[in-house]
């Protein structure tokens, strides 16, 4: 008898701690349903861009095997279609190699665009759909040639990096038969809930993203989205992939940071005052008569009106460091716009005179176009190679 | 994601009893076809040695909404001469004589290694992209159809009995 209330007591005991180890974590991260989040795959539009960015995204490009042509790429985009609008509702595949991976989709996205070397290898130029075939070489790039071009590409996003690694695995092993893989480049911004309703930061610790147009209003879709010919509803998409340079600018001054971009670190007020939703003042001028937002910095020289925005949704990338220790890291700028026209204008200017590339390497520079969403039934593309 | 699924598991109850109470014609709605699949044609496709045609597998799950089992027997397509069920038992590829019993407010999985459609005396190669019509046929006269994506499939050997040379 007495042991028996040793032993229960002992029980007793132990759940207690349990219970107050419980108590006294000091993380709480157990009260999302994140996990079980979707963003619908079909619609007038492809997800994954006109939404706040995910934690995490992959982005890959494929090139079409040998003997491709119209009819495989379609047979391609079919298969892709419908993996792509099983996994984004977080069902695994039938054929699915690591089903429970597809569970826990956490508002993952999958979006697809085309490059003009594919039209070029199925022998239909003609159905390219925009002016451009390239962004042009800028004396800045320092190109590696790594991340420059790709036949398709497909961006996958989501808060949960190993549902984004599952849909990259099952997209890429069932392309197999019509394509193989060209680069791929992986991001990352906040986690989900940190800093909400804001725009993250990139890794030189500027808020990356301000005088976006909101999400959802007439402004983001006359930017973004295409309005008539064969891309109607779809977009042009820019990846230009840029290093940082960390070692100077670790040493910088904030003063210095702050005029490098025309805005405060601490909150992305333009230095003419006011706070990051005040328009910048270019006529305003500090107290040395000098213009308050120096004439090189990054964000007057981006600075467009006259309705020539463009859709920004930069992702921080981490390379990790090198054997002589400098950090591999930096952005992989992307941007959509419905008239690459105006991407092409900013990035010109920039090239020329931006503060910031003292610090910013441009390493990779790509350019495809993003079909228009789909309706069940459909395929992604069909829209461009069917038109 | 538990709750949620118990949830759904609900809901589909609730819904399945709702049709096998409202629906005279029992056996049109009581079968339902989800994620159909094909294999793909490749090196390990097998062939019949006397036609040269090859044969494939066709993947899905079959849910039976009523309160009576019914038997899956066979079905047609115009891709494929015959078309039978199938199930793997050590390794080898039997066809099911009786054919397959979908329980009542049940489903079944035909899966990779298990169970399967035998889509036979094929008219084509079926390549990856290829979309395919099939009609299943059941025990009480009811047919159903699916239209399924043919795509690659990696597996072993073994769904067709066949041996795996080192």
């Amino acid at each position: 008898m007495k042991k028996t209330s040793a032993i229960v007591l002992a029980i007793l005991v132990g759940v207690l701690a349990l219970v107050a180890n419980q108590i006294a974590a000091p993380w709480n991260n157990s009260e999302s349903d994140l996990g079980s989040r979707t963003v619908p795959f079909y619609g007038a539009h492809q997800s994954g861009i006109e939404m706040q960015r995910q934690a995490n995204v992959t982005l890959i490009a494929l090139n079409l095997i040998e003997g491709s042509d119209i009819e495989s790429v379609g047979r391609m985009m079919r298969v892709w279609t419908s993996d792509a609008a099983l996994l984004t509702q977080g069902k695994p595949l039938l054929t699915d190699s690591q089903a429970e991976m597809a569970e826990n989709p956490a508002n993952l996205t999958i979006t697809f665009g085309f490059g003009y070397s594919l039209f070029e290898k199925i022998g239909k130029p003609e159905l390219w759909p925009i002016a451009e075939t390239a962004i042009p070489a800028y004396k800045i790039d320092k190109l590696e040639g790594r991340w420059d071009s790709g036949d398709v590409l497909i961006q996958v996003s989501g808060d949960d990096p190993n549902s984004v690694f599952h849909a990259v695995h099952e997209l890429v092993r069932d392309g197999a038969p019509f394509a193989t893989l060209a680069w791929q480049q992986r991001g990352f911004v906040n986690a989900a809930g940190v800093n909400e309703g804001e725009d993250s930061r990139n890794l030189l610790g500027q808020i990356d993203g301000t005088a976006n147009a909101k999400v959802g209003t007439p402004e983001f879709a006359e930017r973004t989205w295409v309005q008539d010919g064969s891309l109607a509803n779809g977009t042009t998409m820019v990846i230009r992939r840029t290093r940082m340079n960390f070692g100077t600018w670790d040493k910088l001054s904030t003063t210095k940071k702050d005029a490098a971009l025309g805005r405060t670190l601490a909150d992305g007020a333009p230095l003419s005052g006011g706070d990051i939703n005040t328009p910048m003042d270019f006529g305003a001028q500090n107290h040395e008569g000098e213009p308050a937002i120096p004439d090189n910095a990054h964000a007057k020289l981006a600075f467009t009106d006259n309705n020539q925005g463009i859709t920004r949704r930069g992702w921080n990338y981490d390379d990790g460091y090198s054997v002589d220790g400098t950090h591999d890291a930096g952005l992989i700028f992307t941007a959509f716009q419905s008239d690459l026209e105006r991407y092409l204008k900013i990035q010109a200017i920039l090239a020329e005179m931006d503060a910031l590339n003292i610090w910013t390497t441009p390493v990779g520079s790509a350019l495809f176009v993003i079909p228009a969403g789909v309706t069940e039934g459909e395929w992604v593309g069909q829209s461009l190679l069917e038109p | 994601m538990k709750k949620l699924l118990s949830l759904v598991a609900v809901l589909g109850l609730s819904i399945a009893g709702l049709t096998a109470c409202s629906n005279t014609d029992k056996a049109e709605a009581a079968i339902s076809i989800s994620e159909p699949v094909v294999r793909a044609i490749d090196d390990i496709s097998p062939k019949n040695e006397a036609s040269g045609k090859y044969m494939t597998g066709s993947f899905m799950t079959i849910a039976n909404s009523s309160d009576e089992d019914i038997t899956l027997t066979g079905g047609s397509s115009d891709v494929a001469g015959v078309i039978e069920i199938h199930e793997v038992i050590d390794g080898s590829m039997l066809p099911m004589a009786e054919g397959l019993v979908i329980p009542a407010n049940g489903d079944v999985k035909l899966r990779m290694g298990g169970y399967h459609v035998m889509l036979m005396e094929l008219n084509s190669e079926l390549k990856a992209g290829d979309e395919v019509t099939v009609t299943l046929k059941f025990s009480d006269g009811s047919t159903a159809d699916y239209t399924a994506p043919v795509k690659t499939i990696a597996m072993d050997d073994e769904v067709y009995g066949v041996e795996m040379t080192p």
